[in-house]
């Protein structure tokens, strides 16, 4: 390395580390008095840059429904129990702005996708559906049109 | 005429534009330095329309953040004023979404393990509220850190009187309900609650689990917090219908102009959705689910909203906001005016779009309704805000109404102080073991976890190490290298992975006077814009540290614009400290840090580059962006469209 190149990266460096601050959040506004930001809510600062608009429906419920495909493959694939799936579904649902996870269609076409994932096939399959679909006939639809278009794993 | 140097172009934007329809790309983001957010850049990974970047958060962690492209956009290039370096890299469909899933389930894990942390931390508050003895009763609005909310149930009043009469809209639930499932099914719901609520325990808190992962979800659990917070929220929900509680005024919110009149299709498409909102509330206070009180009180207040909203011709929403949430603040600075018009006028333009939406859907569920109300929300706040010269209040993404409140004395588990302390006891020592848990693995670390390290760890585990380079083109070492400076990764990426495209979003400030440029006097425009006392793009930010000349368009002069500001800083720290006792230490701040970041330009090193307290989105938005090919890799090829580009004016 020369010694041009040398110096540079260490000025960078010094640089760095003296700022130690490396890609922190970073927002145009202040936080109101005497209060703090939820933790849990890790999107936050980055979306207040934003703050006129609402993201796309589209984008959104896509997130929505990978984060439901992505849990219930978890959740099956280390045998959790019903309280706790549906309570995790119903903590990601408030997120993206639904109260009612059990009206939503994305949330059963994201189960049934997550369904898919795990592996699950055949008289298995059908019968974790029927426990999450409650044997809910539309929503039993739903999770198979969701099992439908997800890949094999 | 649309001049060649203006259209050369764009390539990362509309690069990034064309990549759903090329899946089996992917992009790395390499944001070029500034000071005070990332004096080494910033780097990111764009799958789709989704930006997946690592950030260090205020808790010392790194936590990986998933946000649409336009948000990153505007966040980099015209907040910060910083160019985003693009390179696309050509990898199989299959090979995309391994990066995606790996992406997306580390997120989800990653969430999942915050939320864990902050239910026992609800466990721990709620515990000392039982050990505090009941002391003093506690209104509905202020509830301390931690202390479990009941989400929903602060829109009604639920510890004055019954109102002698009660909300209409809650009457005739109340007696569909009655009429459904009989009369007594309400009363019994409510003792069984109340029996629930009191008899409560903590379960026993288990051993130290398996250390945490970024890769395994933690263990699912019931926890004692979440457990109440089920029970008191059904509870506030049946003490609310069968009181018919009407919605505090002061949690619903209108605008008076002709903009929030109801047209005809709005009117119908609210009588539907109250229709069918009053069926689902019915099934919900008969339903089995756990977590159904929240849904029932904010469909409660939502019912309300929407039936006076068809009583007074005007629309009339739900307060979303949390309690606990960011502010625009400032609002009354005179600099900031079109920040202001810009956001009122997109907010309102949402308002209208998604009123629109809502009336052409073939179904209106809480989906379509929500996204109205969300934007009602934000039109209003800002609205409000610049009217009242008060701060405005943001919230990230979208948002389910929050409504918070504390639950009552009265609703807390009977559990004696001999079995309440021990259990206090444990449950903070179990938010000490997960916090410690957490930080050693999400701690931020300068070198073996920052946010480019992060990232090549995340990206490249979503395969066997023996087929990383087959499937990326190569690998990126960060260990035992610089590859974790932003800057040296983006080589590194062009030089390792199957790079097929690179290109520039260029920052807002070299945007604008490329626009100069081609129109007016080139000497003129660089004279005015070369320093931060005439510049017409750059506004003085409070945030910035001082300095004089921008040296980030130019190379030559580098060292001889930073000796300047070097000076400048000190003569600006000399004043501040003089002043120092009279207007405090900013100015003396501000100075020393201008001349410390003029050092690196004395070495032809740029990392300052001004940033802005608000700026026009619309630049980022409509990507007017030079196209900028660098050299080296395969060559760039021009994305840009006649067809697809807006070229309007900038200014």
């Amino acid at each position: 390395m020369s010694p041009t190149r040398h110096a540079l990266l260490c000025l960078a460096i010094a640089a760095l580390a003296t700022s130690a601050t490396g890609c922190i959040f970073k927002s145009s506004t202040s936080q109101a008095s005497s209060e703090s930001s939820s933790a849990s809510s890790s999107g936050l600062s980055r979306s207040l840059t934003s703050p006129s608009r609402s993201s796309s429906p589209s984008s959104r419920e896509a997130d929505y429904a990978l984060d439901i495909r992505d849990y219930t493959a978890e959740w099956v694939l280390s045998g959790g129990d019903n309280d706790s799936f549906e309570r995790r579904i119903s903590q990601i649902a408030k997120e993206d702005g639904i109260t009612d996870w059990r009206q939503d269609d994305s949330t059963y076409r994201g189960i049934g996708r997550g369904l898919k994932k795990a592996g699950l096939k055949g008289d298995r399959y059908k019968d974790v559906a029927a426990q999450l679909g409650g044997s809910d006939p539309q929503r039993m639809q739903w999770i198979q049109k969701g099992y439908d278009a997800e890949s094999e794993p | 005429m649309i001049r060649r140097d203006s259209i050369a172009i764009a390539l990362a934007t509309l690069m990034v534009a064309s990549a759903p329809a090329r899946a089996a790309t992917f992009e790395y983001l390499y944001v070029e330095s500034n000071v005070g957010g990332s004096s080494g850049g910033h780097a990111a990974i764009l799958l789709g329309d989704r930006v997946f970047h690592y950030m260090n958060a205020d808790d010392g962690s790194l936590r990986l953040l998933r946000e649409p492209f336009d948000a990153f956009r505007y966040t980099y290039t015209v907040l910060e004023n910083r160019t985003v370096h693009v390179g696309r890299i050509d990898i199989s469909q299959a090979s995309y979404e391994r990066i995606r899933d790996r992406f997306n389930r580390r997120h989800l894990i990653e969430q999942q393990h915050f939320r864990a942390l902050t239910s026992q931390r609800e466990d721990a508050a709620l515990l000392e509220r039982i050990v505090a003895g009941h002391g003093e009763r506690r209104v509905t609005t202020a509830r301390p850190p931690d202390d479990p909310a009941i989400l929903g149930a602060g829109f009604f009043d639920l510890e004055g009187p019954a109102p002698a009469v009660g909300a209409p809209t809650l009457r005739k639930l109340l007696a569909r309900i009655t009429s459904a499932y009989g009369p007594e099914m309400l009363a019994r719901r409510l003792a069984a609650t109340d029996r629930a609520l009191s008899a409560l325990r903590p379960d026993p808190v288990p051993a130290e689990g398996a250390k945490p992962s970024r890769d395994r979800m933690p263990p699912d659990e019931t926890t004692f917090s979440e457990r109440f917070v089920d029970l008191a929220s059904a509870r506030a929900a049946l003490g609310v219908l069968m009181d018919a509680r009407p919605v505090r005024r002061t949690t619903t919110r209108s605008g008076a102009t002709a903009d929030w009149e109801l047209t005809p299709a709005d009117r119908s498409v609210l009588e539907a959705f109250a229709e069918s909102l009053e069926g689902r509330l019915a099934e919900l206070f008969h339903s089995d689910r756990d977590d159904w009180g929240y849904a029932a009180l904010v469909g409660m207040a939502r019912l309300e909203a929407v039936t006076r909203s068809l009583a007074s011709g005007r629309w009339i929403f739900l307060d979303v906001f949390p309690e606990r949430t960011h502010v625009i603040a400032d609002v009354a600075h005179p600099g900031r005016s079109e920040f202001f018009d810009e956001l009122r006028r997109y907010s309102r333009s949402d308002f209208f779009a998604t009123r629109a939406a809502l009336a052409s859907a073939d179904e209106v569920g809480e989906r379509e309704y929500s996204a109205v109300e969300v934007a009602a929300n934000r039109a209003l706040e800002i609205r409000d805000g610049i009217a009242n010269g008060r701060d405005i209040r943001v919230f990230a993404g979208h948002l389910a109404p929050q409504g918070e409140a504390s639950a009552p004395d009265a609703w807390l588990p009977r559990i004696d102080r001999a079995t309440a302390e021990p259990a206090l006891r444990a449950a903070r020592m179990r938010v000490e073991s997960t916090e410690r848990g957490l930080r050693d693995v999400y701690a931020y670390e300068l070198i073996e976890n920052n946010c480019v390290s992060a990232l090549f760890e995340t990206l490249e585990s979503a395969f066997a190490d023996a087929e990383v380079a087959e499937r990326l083109g190569g690998r990126v070492e960060t260990r035992g290298t610089l590859n974790f400076i932003p800057w040296i990764s983006f080589d590194a990426v062009k030089r390792e992975y199957r790079v097929v495209e690179v290109g520039e979003i260029p920052s807002l400030r070299l945007t604008r006077m490329a626009a100069m440029y081609a129109r007016e006097n080139r000497a003129r425009v660089y004279l005015r814009e070369s320093n931060t006392l005439t510049s017409s793009i750059y506004r003085s930010n409070p945030h910035d540290s001082f300095f004089v000349f921008f040296t980030d368009d130019v190379v030559w002069p580098r060292p001889f614009y930073g000796a300047f500001n070097f000076l400048a800083g000190i003569g600006q720290a000399t004043l501040g400290l003089l002043r120092m006792p009279f207007t405090g230490p900013e100015q003396f701040v501000a100075g020393v840090k201008g001349a410390f970041f003029s050092l690196p330009e004395l070495f032809f090193v740029n990392l300052r580059k001004g940033s802005l307290d608000y700026g026009p989105s619309v630049v980022a938005r409509t990507g007017h962006v030079s196209a900028v090919p660098t050299g080296g890799t395969p060559p760039v090829r021009n994305l840009l469209k006649p067809e697809n580009t807006t070229l309007e004016s900038l200014e």
